[in-house]
């Protein structure tokens, strides 16, 4: 019996190194970067065209902005409308559902820790805003 | 699927197997095509880069698509 006493006290619990909580919210921030990753390149098509039409619109006298991306939007109707309107408001959604996700897996934290892993995220989704703002004047 | 043909870092998906070095070569290729193909008609440098710079944005969107979908891992 004495034995046995030993025995149970050199016994050490069982321990999971790893939680696999911790592993579903490394796997959700890898795939919400993949996400805003992926957004960055397609929201950089029509962040460019507009860069351009604004460069355009400085130098050409009587051409602003709006006017410029008018012109283009008539010649490029489905491309333009692709670009400055489906692809935005695609990327809001997704980047979105992704900040929810690691929000609700990290347990809710403060909105200071919560921005120091889906800042790029949130970077896409101010973006996207804009590219639909200058779409919609 | 397990395809991982990509990894990525930071903002740029590396290939980590022949089929992704392929493809990466296929699209640095088409690039090079491009640029000769802007810079035969075009009238002056900044016509040139404004023009390719536009390409190649949207070659670089369709890889990182590509990249992004055959980078997937297996769910544990």
């Amino acid at each position: 019996m004495k034995n046995f006493e030993e025995k149970l006290n050199q016994m050490t619990k069982p321990e999971v190194s790893q939680l696999k909580h911790q592993n579903m919210l490394a796997n959700t921030i890898a795939k919400a970067k993949d996400n805003s990753v992926l957004s960055w390149w397609w929201l950089s098509i029509p962040l460019y065209l507009i860069a351009a039409l604004l460069m355009k619109s400085v130098y050409m006298p009587h051409a602003t902005l709006v006017s410029n991306l008018h012109d283009l939007t008539s010649k490029e109707k489905y491309s333009s409308l692709l670009f400055f309107l489906i692809l935005p408001i695609l990327f809001i959604i997704i980047n979105f559902m992704s900040i929810r996700k690691i929000y609700f897996l990290s347990g809710k934290p403060k909105t200071n820790h919560l921005l120091g892993s889906v800042w790029f995220n949130v970077l896409i989704i101010i973006f996207s805003i804009l590219v639909l703002i200058i779409y919609a004047l | 699927m397990y395809l991982p043909w990509f990894k990525r870092i930071g903002i740029f998906y590396i290939p980590t197997t022949i089929i992704g070095w392929l493809l990466l070569l296929g699209g640095l290729a088409y690039a090079v095509f491009v640029f000769v193909d802007i810079d035969s008609r075009s009238h002056s440098v900044s016509d040139t880069l404004i023009n390719f710079v536009f390409n190649l944005l949207i070659i670089g969107a369709v890889y990182s698509l590509i990249a992004f979908l055959t980078s997937r891992t297996q769910k544990t």
